[in-house]
């Protein structure tokens, strides 16, 4: 068994497999390590397969594939729709209406405490064509988990580590606690399936067996399908809804409740012949105090606790289940997306883009992304300001810019829209090429007189924008979407104050 | 000032979906060379844009910026240091950048890089990388051993990487010179 840093070569030979094998390499150890990454992936890219004319196809077709870990994006189709695919130990009484199925389901899942299954997975996209397939053999005992793919590939997680068994590769990987994108978990979706309106539809046959179809509407989402074995009343499949223009259908082709899982399978152990690797996975730890002697600072701690702390040396994540808050000291170098939304915090400026907030706190840049990331944002910054969209900046710019063509600015979006000049959704770019056009007005010949650097996003409330610049006749810079106001939409120049004394 | 558009139809950010996943999986796809990376980053991306109700269909533009800084900031979390080398930051460089010879890692320029490698170093890095043969298939096509075939690749990707930061530095200079 063996671990820590690689030999320099066989770094470099293990990157070059796992981009062979179509896998994720291993973070690079060293800068030169990163450097050669990027040449391998680069001269990849002369390659023959390097430009896919067709999208991603099943991973059964053409060169030999690891199915990814399962994404957030599955998990919230699922969750969003309440994905409950139950286990109903008992045998559900004929004749009974359409609420004991649900209430039969919810009491077997509360009397399960294991099972071990084949889940067929197959996303479709709205015409049909299958995007996804997997196979997927599952065992859960209590919080542990392990999957295995079709390739061989076995995911474990026993609640305090998890890694992955790479049989091709010969290799045991390590791997981050957090993120840990399970595509749905049984107990989890029979919470959020209690007490949604639901009907019965019809029987059908699914996977060999008499299957009862439910139709089951959560509110304010979309509804879902969910069949159940007729005779023993055991889920057989799921549908989600059609979401982001994909669909998932999980189908358990079989299903043991209550089955005896071996307790091994949750033991970490490297079979003979294979390596060790540790992908950075930080350690779970139970107090902010360990946290803070792995990782080498102290973390900012909301009210509210976390459901768990992990750490490694210079992060610390504080888990929350569908938040979770991301803490590293800071290097400097942040600095808001230009095309998010901008606010302040903790006396500094706040990037809002979607449900992620990003600033810095005491030297250290903390990340904050989920569901509840402006609850707990504010229980860490008490002085956290949204941006609101409804600001007015611009009112106060000396030099309204006149004669704006609405007309232009529409086609100007819709080229953008096609992928033409993207630097129109950059205000700061917009900005740019506003304060040159002021100094040439004939045109700008290279990159302009005043540099790029003299530009600083100063205020954006998402909508409206003020760039402030060091040098040349414009002091500061006005900017709104007038044709969308969210980040999809071009900025457009509206106004600007000029240099004292030009 | 102009009246604000109405919010966009709900159904948006789905027909965009549609229509641009597979390009955004391409362009992906082109920087980081891998199906897992790219199914994850592709899914990723499409879920952070897209995954506000009601948000307008966003462009293609938009998602390859999205895109290239998804990856950026990943392979900056990955390290303990938090910075990107230059070479990363010039992989980054999205191919519609407003100044076009900012992408100092093109393709072309890269072949020809590949070209004046030695015989040997050139070869290994063909046969491992480009065309994607084992360790095995590569040492028994140039008559080494799996041992050497690992130390030349080694040499080889040493031997382009001085090549290309030598590049960089002649670029960063002479661009430095036009600013003057």
């Amino acid at each position: 068994m063996t671990s820590g840093m690689p030999l320099p070569e066989e770094e470099l030979d293990r990157l070059i497999d796992a981009l062979n094998a179509g896998r994720t390499p291993p973070a690079p150890s060293t800068a030169e390590a990163a450097d050669h990454e990027v040449l391998v992936r680069a001269l990849k890219g002369l390659g023959e397969s390097s430009t896919l004319d067709t999208a991603p196809v099943p991973a059964q077709v053409g060169r030999r594939t690891r199915r990814s870990r399962r994404r957030p994006l599955f998990w919230a189709a699922a969750a969003a729709v309440a994905a409950g695919v139950l286990l109903g130990v008992q045998a559900l009484v004929p004749g009974l209406g359409d609420r004991n199925w649900v209430l039969a389901m919810e009491q077997a899942v509360a009397q399960l405490t294991s099972y071990h299954g084949v889940l067929e997975v197959q996303t479709t996209n709205a015409e049909g064509e299958a995007w996804l397939t997997r196979r997927l053999e599952i065992w859960s005992d209590g919080d542990r988990y392990a999957v295995r793919d079709q390739n061989g590939v076995l995911t474990v997680n026993n609640g305090t580590q998890r890694w992955q068994v790479r049989p091709e590769e010969r290799e045991v990987a390590v791997l981050p606690l957090i993120p840990d994108p399970r595509s749905f978990d049984l107990h989890d979706e029979a919470d959020r399936a209690r007490g949604y309106p639901h009907e019965v539809e019809g029987r059908e046959t699914v996977a060999g067996r008499e299957a009862v179809r439910l139709r089951i509407t959560p509110p304010g989402g979309q509804p879902y399908h969910l069949w159940l074995d007729a005779e023993s009343g055991l889920p057989l499949r799921l549908q989600t809804a059609m979401q982001n223009a994909l669909q998932t259908t999980y189908t358990f082709v079989t299903f043991e409740a209550n089955a005896a899982v071996d307790p091994d399978l949750f033991e970490l152990a490297v079979p003979d012949g294979f390596t060790l690797i540790e992908e950075d996975p930080g350690q779970l730890v139970t107090t902010p105090e360990e946290a803070e002697q792995i990782a080498g600072f102290a973390p900012p701690l909301p009210d509210e606790a976390p459901a768990r702390i992990l750490a490694r040396d210079g992060r610390i994540v504080l888990d929350y289940g569908d938040t979770y808050i991301e803490v590293e000291p800071d290097d400097g170098d942040f600095e808001p997306e230009p095309y998010g939304a901008l606010g302040r915090a903790a006396g500094g400026p706040l990037e809002v883009l979607g449900d992620e907030l990003r600033w810095v706190q005491d030297g250290l840049l903390i990340r904050v992304a989920g569901g509840e990331s402006v609850e707990l944002a504010r229980q860490l910054a008490p002085d956290l300001e949204l941006p609101d969209r409804g600001d007015d900046l611009i009112s106060a710019a000396q030099i309204p810019v006149r004669g704006l063509n609405r007309e232009a600015l529409e086609a100007s979006q819709q080229q953008v829209d096609a992928g033409s000049s993207p630097w129109l959704l950059d205000p700061v770019y917009v900005a740019h090429v506003f304060v040159n056009l002021l100094v040439s007005p004939e045109g700008i010949t290279g990159e302009g007189e005043i540099p790029f650097e003299a530009l600083t996003l100063a205020a954006s409330s998402g909508a409206q924008a003020v760039v402030e610049v060091s040098e040349g006749p414009a002091a500061r810079v006005y900017l709104a979407r007038l044709v969308r106001q969210d980040e999809t939409g071009i900025w457009t120049v509206v106004g600007y104050d000029p240099r004292e004394g030009q | 000032m102009p009246n604000a558009e109405p919010s966009p139809a709900p159904n948006a950010a789905a027909d965009a979906y549609r229509r641009h996943w597979g390009a955004i999986y391409r362009f992906i796809y082109g920087r980081v060379q891998n199906r897992e990376e790219a199914e994850d980053l592709t899914q990723e991306v499409c879920a952070r844009v897209l995954g506000r109700q009601g948000a307008a269909a966003p462009t293609p533009a938009y998602l390859r910026a999205a895109a290239l800084n998804l990856i950026r900031d990943r392979w900056r979390r990955r390290r303990s240091a938090g910075v990107l080398t230059p070479l990363e930051e010039a992989w980054l460089v999205p191919d519609d950048d407003a100044e076009p010879g900012r992408r100092l890692l093109d393709r072309m320029w890269l072949a020809g890089l590949l070209e004046r490698l030695p015989d040997d170093q050139r070869q290994v890095l063909e046969l491992r990388v480009v065309q994607g043969l084992s360790r095995a298939e590569t040492a028994a096509r140039m008559g080494r051993s799996e041992a050497s075939v690992r130390g030349l690749q080694y040499r080889g990707i040493q031997t382009l990487r001085a090549m290309v930061v030598a590049e960089l530095g002649t670029t960063v200079v002479r661009k430095e010179a036009e600013r003057t």
